[in-house]
């Protein structure tokens, strides 16, 4: 293919589903900063169109190359995640950030995409070399996934832990994990989880968990965060309050409202069409990323795929069932169009990648 | 399939399938649950959201004028200038605006700890700061963008112009206190318990500010004032939510010019005085001395001055005129020299007065140890006999000196539109039964015939018996407020109707009290205006008992006394004899003798009373929008 016909048949499609979610992000970057473009929401502007670009002509990048690239970078964040546990950077009251001088990043949302394209790679070997059994097929793969998940829930970092457990089970299911096995995990999940929010967590995990389940108790006021959010979200309404107009947003009422609780603010200045459009906007995304996961040749393009497709789900599902008070407060921001440096590059390098394979569905590598 | 042939290409897409079916679900809970909160649960966070946008902020509504009968402000509203903290938005600045508002309000150390206080319980509740001058607010409104958890607000205030003259009668309006909130609360009305919260909120305390809350008041307005989250203003212009509803005036009957004289004249004395219309029984002045300034209470009373005050022995805080109560003494006598015509006893009758008078094997004195001598009603009265009485209020009985004592104004509580108005007391046989358990004895009677005994009354009663001695006995029901207040209930008195030819030896006597030798106020007779006399009674009312032995070594004399055991000065009167038109009661706590110290006040009282023409004044009035309208014909 010549590179015109590469840029005919690049989906198109899913570039302005991208483009119409960072554009979200933009304008409400702007909006939740007060209106202006002074600080963050500039940056967040300039950042975000680097990365689009930049996200677009890595989608002419041959699969091969992003799979002689799995294991180097799934060994390098590895090494990055033992990095921070010896130089991090605290904020917040966990060690997750890594300076390294010109930015810093987070080696687990870049160990998000990492694992994915190792595992991939593994599975596309495995099919390959004729590979099978259940240790191969299910342990190997595994320790590959617990290994930095136990690293990112020791900083600690129980939302992107709980992510990347999400993404790496979730190739190990597609794989073919007996129903059986399926059924025991979640059996010790039951037992163990109770345990695991009384003994191994740190108290402000434990503590918004049960905030979760009992809303009176609420050391840490995220009950009250979770309440200003949906204030927010219902005070808009189905038509919204105007954009720039939202009490909640623009009085500072909605708490973390660049981040984690961006959609409320949509959803409380755009109402019911502005809210809906970036779900829709997620569904068509996921929509075409689920069909790429189906329809592409190559073992590796496939398992790549279904890992960055729930990992992206996972993204939003979580953010939007946290805000509109289905789920406790886990700090997972919304995709795209929260404020965010590493997540903003990690997904568009999903975005990426989903293009890339899009160009070389029937590629067999 | 066994773990052993396990191969990752044989379920993935089932498996893909699956999952986007699980994904697809999820997602069509998530919309569901966006529809949920932006349709049908909107309405309540819609409110909660306004909840945090607004600061409800409820605005007093100018508080109903008190005036004099001709419409002078005994009450007015004065603009103030209050800048408001609430500590719980000031947040982690709260140190920094607290230095703040010490350097641009020149705040005491005392304010400033008030507010750290507050700061420390991250209070919910606005603490108030009256600004020293509009400079000091003006410059704390400038900044306040950068004074998170304060606001200004420019109010009303009350004022009491005439301070201390009219602090009983008036009263006073202050914060509402905790009780008065939960009292709120607890009648199921929460809205007026948060207005009463508020820190510019003032309701009525005491006096007519108290009894007529209501109409005072008016409505409460409310203005919305948007927020953001650490209590700082918007910029936007506060919405008016709710129009204020004015409070109504109320016209008193008293008269400025008068009340102001009456407490001039009392000077330093713990005593009052109280001045009626003989026939409409309007009040024109019901003053206390000492009094107190109430504009103290307004912005909350230190609490060393407020001791002071609680702890002086002239007691300023108590309001004399209405809730004192005294035993009547001689000033009783006219009464039980009505009875005993009543009963039959003929004025001309001599009774001779040796000084004493034997009965039930007890020797009842009389003032004077020498003795008076031969006496009918007229000298009886004029010199205040003991013993001339005794004889007379043998001959009416017990049960008819209580029937004519009530009457006479005794022992009735009037509903004046003021609280603290004492009912006194007027024995019979009945009481006594219940009070003590056993019957009525003849000595008591003698005791009630000169207003001792357990006689009880206030100077409010003795100045309606004058209002009814002076009109020849008809009925006359105490008037504090002219216009516009709560509504009152009436008690008809007990009518009796008097003989003239009773009536008159009576005023006669009264006449001679002042005017003829041998009256024992002969000296305080003259009112030094052309053709108007008075008639009056003097009496005493014995605070300590005196003992047989103290008798026998001589009775000290009330100079000789500490202040606290001298007897208290009694003394009614009304003028002009000729023609009636003010009666009027002077009590003199302490005072000594009726006729030495309360006498001259009571007859300065009553000569400006005639001098100023109070009863004639024009009034002012309200009209049918409950608009004050002065007597020139302006409205307020």
């Amino acid at each position: 293919m010549t590179l015109r016909e590469k840029l005919f048949s690049l989906n198109w499609l899913m570039v302005l589903v991208v483009a119409g979610l960072c554009a979200f992000g933009i304008a409400f970057q702007y909006s939740v900063n007060g209106g202006s473009w002074v600080g963050e929401a500039g940056e967040h502007a300039e950042r975000i169109v680097l990365f689009f670009v930049v996200a677009v002509v890595l989608a002419f990048v041959p699969l091969r190359w992003w799979r002689a690239a799995a294991w180097p970078a799934y060994a390098v964040s590895l090494l990055m995640l033992v990095a921070v546990e010896v130089v991090g950077v605290t904020r917040m009251g966990a060690q997750r950030w890594l300076d390294l001088g010109i930015m810093t990043i987070q080696p687990s949302e870049i160990m998000k995409m990492a694992l994915v394209l190792a595992l991939a790679d593994y599975f596309h070997r495995a099919i390959e070399n004729g590979w099978k059994g259940f240790w191969l097929i299910v342990v190997v793969p595994l320790l590959v996934t617990l290994l930095p998940v136990a690293l990112v829930f020791h900083q600690p970092n129980l939302g992107t832990g709980l992510l990347l457990l999400a993404s790496g089970g979730a190739l190990i299911f597609f794989a073919g994990l007996p129903w059986r096995y399926i059924v025991g995990a979640l059996a010790v999940l039951v037992v163990a989880t109770p345990l695991y929010v009384l003994y191994g967590m740190h108290d402000y995990q434990r503590d918004r968990v049960m905030t979760f389940i009992n809303p009176d108790y609420d050391p840490q006021g995220e009950g009250y965060n979770i309440a200003q959010s949906k204030i927010a979200i219902g005070a808009g309404g189905f038509w919204g309050r105007g954009y720039l107009e939202g009490s909640q947003v623009q009085n500072d009422f909605l708490p973390e409202k660049q981040t984690d609780f961006i959609f409320a603010a949509v959803a409380e200045e755009t109402g019911f069409p502005g809210a809906a459009s970036i779900m829709a906007l997620y569904a068509a995304l996921l929509a075409m990323m689920v069909s790429l996961t189906l329809n592409a040749r190559a073992a590796f393009a496939r398992y790549a795929m279904a890992g960055i497709t729930v990992m992206v789900a996972t993204y939003v599902f979580i953010n939007l069932g946290m805000v509109m008070g289905l789920m406790p407060v886990v700090g997972i921001p919304l995709p795209l169009v929260s404020f965010g440096g590493t997540a903003i590059m990690v997904i568009l390098a999903g975005v990426a990648f989903a293009l890339s394979v899009g160009l070389n569905r029937d590629k067999k590598l | 399939m066994g773990t052993r042939d396990l191969k990752p290409d044989i379920d993935f897409n089932r498996r893909a399938l699956l999952v986007a079916g699980a994904g697809g679900a999820v997602w069509a809970g998530l919309t569901m649950r966006l529809v949920q909160l932006q349709t049908v649960e909107s309405e309540a966070l819609r409110l909660a959201s306004e909840e945090n946008q607004f600061d409800l902020r409820l605005r007093a509504a100018p508080r109903g004028l008190i005036t004099d009968r001709t419409g002078v402000a005994l009450a007015a509203n004065k603009p103030d200038y209050q800048v408001l903290f609430l500590p719980e938005r000031a947040g982690a600045e709260a140190g920094y605006v607290i230095e703040m508002l010490r350097i641009l309000m020149d705040l005491p150390d005392a304010t400033v700890v008030r507010l750290q206080r507050g700061v420390d319980q991250a209070a919910h509740e606005e603490i108030l700061l009256q600004a020293n001058s509009w400079e000091d607010f003006s410059r704390v409104s400038l900044r306040l963008t950068d004074l998170p958890g304060v606001s200004t607000d420019t109010g009303m205030v009350r004022a009491y112009p005439y301070a201390r003259a009219f602090a009983h009668p008036i009263g006073y309006v202050a914060k509402p206190s905790q009780r008065d909130v939960d009292r709120a609360r607890e009648a199921g009305d929460d809205g007026h318990a948060r207005f009463l919260q508020d820190p510019s909120v003032r309701i009525g305390k005491t006096g007519v500010e108290i009894a007529n809350e209501a109409v005072l008041q008016g409505r409460p307005g409310r203005v919305k004032i948007e927020v953001d989250v650490h209590g700082r203003r918007t910029g936007r212009a506060p919405i008016a939510d709710l129009d204020p509803v004015a409070g109504q005036p109320v016209i008193l009957t008293l008269d400025a010019r008068l009340q102001t004289y009456a407490m001039e004249r009392m000077g330093t004395e713990s005593a009052s005085a109280v001045v009626m219309d003989t026939e409409t029984g309007e009040l024109y002045c019901l003053a206390s001395s000492p009094g107190f300034d109430p504009n103290l209470f307004v912005d909350g009373i230190p609490s060393r001055i407020f001791r002071e005050l609680n702890e002086d022995d002239h007691r300023p805080l108590y309001h004399k005129a209405l809730t004192g109560t005294y035993p009547p003494g001689s000033t009783f006598k006219m009464v039980t020299a009505l009875a005993a015509l009543d009963a039959g006893f003929d004025p001309s009758f001599r009774v001779n007065c040796p000084g004493f008078y034997f009965f039930g094997g007890r020797r009842f004195h009389c003032w004077s140890r020498r003795g008076h001598g031969p006496m009918d009603m007229h000298e009886g009265i004029k010199q205040s006999c003991d013993v001339y009485f005794y004889v007379a209020g043998l001959q009416a009985g017990p049960e008819r000196i209580a029937k004519f004592a009530r009457a006479f104004g005794f022992g009735h509580r009037y509903e004046l539109g003021v609280p603290g108005v004492s009912r006194g007391l007027v024995p019979d046989f009945e009481w006594h039964q219940r009070r003590y358990g056993r019957q009525w004895s003849g000595g008591e009677t003698l005791n009630n015939s000169i207003g001792q005994g357990a006689l009880l009354s206030s100077p409010l009663h003795l100045a309606v018996m004058s209002c009814h001695l002076a009109n020849g006995g008809l009925p006359v029901w105490p008037k504090l407020i002219r216009e516009g207040g709560a509504p009152l209930n009436r008690i008809d008195l007990p009518e009796i109707a008097i003989p003239a030819d009773h009536m008159t030896p009576v005023q006669k006597g009264m006449w001679g009290v002042m005017n003829e030798g041998g009256g024992t106020a002969r000296g305080s007779g003259d009112m030094g205006i052309e053709g108007v006399t008075m008639a009056g009674k003097t009496g005493t009312a014995q605070v300590r008992i005196i003992t047989m032995a103290e008798r026998r070594r001589g009775v000290i004399a009330n100079a000789d006394l500490p202040w606290h055991l001298r007897d208290h000065a009694l003394f009614v009167a009304y003028a002009p004899f000729e023609k009636p038109r003010y009666a009027i009661s002077v009590v003199v706590e302490h005072g000594g003798s009726g006729s030495k110290a309360a006498a001259p006040i009571a007859r300065d009282i009553l000569a400006q009373a005639i001098m100023l023409d109070v009863a004639g004044a024009a009034p002012a009035r309200l009209d049918d929008q409950k608009r004050l309208v002065l007597p020139q014909g302006t409205t307020a």
